[in-house]
């Protein structure tokens, strides 16, 4: 990746400023590229004018009935005819397999030679999953690891963003790179790599906590140390994703909004922490998205390390959902524990997105 | 990016990965049918076994005698419960690119209820099954049909380190009371880290660790009839307190509980155990200077018995059988495939090379019984089997294992985790289980 600031990052194609231009630099921008209304100053264009929304309409093309000419309606429908294949295709390969998951997780499965037949309706899957303690557990295990670990991701992701975006030059390119290499890796290798260093007699990690406390830790072994072990192995591949795309974050900032800060009196954290921070928020939403899909999602991880283990301290829903299909071929079942995951998870990242709207909502309301 | 692209994002993989499951639904009946000529290219699929290439210089072998057949080994992942899920989604998906593919040991109810295996008797001559061991070939029956050929065997066995129990004049144990004595003399001599290594992870092979160890005791997991669970009891608790009582004192190392196979033998193999349970091919690889800082040193013996009980301790069965893809287009290539593979020639020929056949004839063979120790011992024990003729096996050894290794790993009370482990059992066995 190279160390030039993406297009579009304000300081670095205008002129070299001193600290006391800073207020101008904005405005000397949209003098360079003018908006539609001429030279006029963006505040009093809004003073004189009104909300320019209905009026940029007035002087476009001729609009009918949906405000689309004929010509773009006639395009709109070539648009569709070109999208159709692509759309079936789509249909075929995600929206049949959801009904079917669905549809199996409704009824009663019996899988034979001749494939899976669904005969009648039935709930009792679903009733079978809330009568279950190993599903209420799961469930209540996934959810807990999934905000420990994005939370922990976030908040070390974002510190090593800061640090990155200080560090510039050459040292920035060869940290990014060490900083791939974990994310890079296939979750099973690495995986196995953690076993290694946890493994209960020659694990390093066993003997360094033999060193420090003079017993052994069991890291697999014992129930709140392999959650823990777990995590951590989940948090140092997954912590440079988050980084990355802070990063990206932070390089789109403008520079503009600290300084004036700064200029204004805040100190470098308040700067952070009540100017930085909030701007960063889509890159943090888009972060945190990603990272709870694949959190709730978690499977190899527990499969390699501990098996679900010890007892079922560490079964996720996927890892259960996996044992239900296919160790003991409990289709029915098991597609309700699929149908189930997603559900939550898309309630969650529902819950997620309205809890960060709303909270954009009440910035905006108070500026 | 918008908040509602955000929210389509999100949606769709999560669903994409909920429903990766469904799939097509094929057409095949299991019913008898003209099993075709016994000539054409068959696949077999298995899980490697034996010194590496066996699998494929059993074809050579066989293509020789029966030059009408081509037989293309494809290997399986070295994992059991992947290579079900593999074979699941092919065989119920219509596939008939596997003709004929290894399986478990615990697999036939399952299998056979889920019609994933054929029904062989049909197509066998009657004395096909005379072959085997009375109950070895009843392991690979449903419903009272044959649905798999026993094609390897395989058992658990105690290593132990000769070299050890010579400095300290000490026998081979005979109980397991005796084991745990004789491993703390020599671990407190300072000769040795550990005394006893197993498998008491959270997974399948705990299973058979602990059945083992119940049924030297005389406990039982379910009752005879298979309708009750019976793990809750008086023996079943002694076990759990004895294995508890090695991990307390330092006698089994306290990562015993994240242990499977692999990692107990590298124990073994390092040099830091005394005693060892494995399977069969624990004994080459302990006694391979190539990989082990012990060869030469180990011996290995039949499990010992519970204190009271008798002399020796019975072995978990373990082993491979073959099965049919009720698919397959070559059954009669598959036959006359099935019927070598049992026979006299391979048998011998998985002997020679440190697997355990599973035919009478060869298992009792005295001179190659000489020559290989484990063979000697896997012919005269006792064997208790895992209780997989119920279909719904997977969800019963969950039952244990989960429960068994919690309290191992100090997360639950004994008499709290055999109650719960009870429960679970039951549960399985009403189809009530997840």
């Amino acid at each position: 990746m190279s160390d030039t600031p993406p297009e579009g990052t304000p300081r670095a194609d205008g002129p070299p400023t001193g600290e006391d231009e800073g207020h101008t630099l904005a405005y000397g921008h949209s003098l360079r590229h003018p908006a539609p209304r001429g030279g006029q100053n963006r505040a009093d264009a809004a003073a004189a004018e009104g909300p320019p929304g209905p009026e940029g309409q007035k002087g476009g093309s001729r609009p009918d009935r949906g405000g689309r000419t004929a010509l773009e309606r006639k395009f709109a429908r070539l648009g569709w005819g070109f999208a159709l294949p692509g759309l079936l295709v789509v249909l075929a390969v995600t929206l049949f397999p959801i009904a079917f998951s669905v549809a199996m997780s409704l009824s009663n499965v019996d899988v034979s030679a001749g494939g899976f037949r669904l005969s009648g309706f039935t709930t009792g899957h679903y009733g079978l999953l809330l009568g279950s303690e190993r599903w209420r557990y799961a469930v209540l295990f996934t959810v807990l690891y999934t905000i420990g670990t994005v939370l922990a991701e976030l908040v070390l992701g974002t510190l090593i963003a800061l640090v990155l975006e200080r560090l510039g030059g050459a040292g920035r390119s060869w940290m990014m790179a060490l900083l791939l290499l974990p994310w890079a890796m296939i979750t099973v290798v690495s995986a196995q790599l953690w076993a290694y260093m946890y493994n209960g007699v020659y694990g390093i990690l066993t003997s360094a906590s033999e060193n420090l406390t003079g017993e052994p830790v069991q890291f697999l072994g014992t129930r709140f140390p392999a959650i823990i072990s777990m995590a951590v192995a989940d948090i140092w591949k997954t912590t440079p994703f988050v980084a990355i795309i802070v990063l990206a974050g932070l390089m789109m900032l403008p520079k503009d909004v600290t300084e004036a800060a700064r200029v204004d009196g805040a100190d470098a954290w308040t700067a952070f922490w009540r100017v930085r921070l909030p701007l960063l928020r889509p890159a943090l939403t888009i972060a945190v998205l990603f990272r709870i899909l694949q959190a709730f999602g978690i499977f190899d991880l527990p499969f390699v390390l501990t098996g679900g283990g010890p007892g079922n301290a560490t079964e996720s829903l996927a890892l259960l959902g996996w044992q239900v299909m296919f160790t003991n071929l409990d289709f029915g079942p098991g597609a309700a524990v699929a149908a189930s995951t997603a559900a939550l998870v898309l309630v969650g990242c529902l819950l997620f997105l309205r809890a960060f709207r709303s909270q954009v909502g009440e910035e905006e309301a108070g500026t | 990016m918008s908040i509602r692209r955000a929210a389509a994002l999100c949606a769709v993989p999560v669903l994409l990965a909920a429903a990766a499951c469904g799939s097509g639904v094929g057409s095949a009946a299991v019913d008898p049918r003209d099993v075709g000529p016994a000539s054409g290219a068959i696949t077999w699929y298995a899980i490697n076994f034996g010194p590496e290439g066996l699998p494929q210089k059993l074809i050579d072998a066989f293509e020789k005698e029966h030059p009408d057949i081509s037989v293309t080994y494809q290997a399986a992942p070295n994992n059991t419960d992947t290579m079900r899920a593999t074979l699941t989604t092919e065989i119920s998906g219509g596939s008939g690119s596997i003709d004929v593919f290894s399986s478990d040991v615990i697999w036939p109810a399952q299998f056979g209820r889920a019609d994933l295996a054929m029904p062989l008797d049909e197509h066998l001559p009657d004395d096909f099954w005379d072959r085997y061991p009375e109950e070895r070939a009843r392991l690979a029956e449903y419903q009272g049909e044959h649905v798999a050929a026993p094609f390897y065997a395989d058992a658990g066995f105690l290593y132990y380190r000769k070299d050890l129990l010579e400095k300290h004049d000490l026998p081979v144990p005979r109980t397991w009371q005796e084991l745990a004595e004789t491993a703390k003399t020599i671990q407190d001599a300072g000769d040795v880290r550990y005394g006893y290594v197993g498998q008491w992870a959270n997974y399948e092979g705990l299973s058979v660790n602990w059945l083992e160890l119940t049924a030297a005791a005389g406990g039982r997991v379910v009752t005879e009839d298979r309708e009750r669970c019976a793990i809750d009891s008086e023996e079943n608790r002694r076990v759990l307190d004895f294995m508890r009582r090695m991990l307390d004192e330092g006698i089994a190392p306290s990562a015993s509980t994240s242990f499977q196979e692999p990692q107990s033998l590298q124990t073994f193999i390092e040099g830091d155990a005394v005693f060892h349970r494995n399977w069969g091919y624990g004994f080459g690889e302990s006694n391979n200077p190539e990989v082990s800082a012990i060869a030469g040193k180990v011996g290995i013996a039949p499990l010992p018995a519970f204190e009271g009980g008798e002399h020796p301790g019975p072995s978990g069965t373990g082993g491979w059988n073959l099965m049919v893809n009720p698919h397959s287009e070559s059954i009669g290539a598959v036959l006359t495939f099935i019927e070598w593979m049992t026979g006299d020639r391979a048998q011998r020929m998985l002997a020679e090379n440190a697997v355990l056949p599973t035919v009478s004839d060869v298992l009792n063979d005295k001179e190659l019984q000489r020559e290989d120790p484990v063979l000697a011992i896997a012919a005269d024990v006792p064997t208790v089997a895992r209780p997989a003729v119920i279909p719904r096996y997977a969800q019963v050894s969950y039952g244990i294992f989960s429960n068994i290794n919690a309290s191992l790993a100090g997360s639950t009370p004994p008499d709290a985790a055999l109650r719960e482990a009870c429960d679970d059992i039951q549960r399985a066995l009403e189809g009530d289980a997840l």
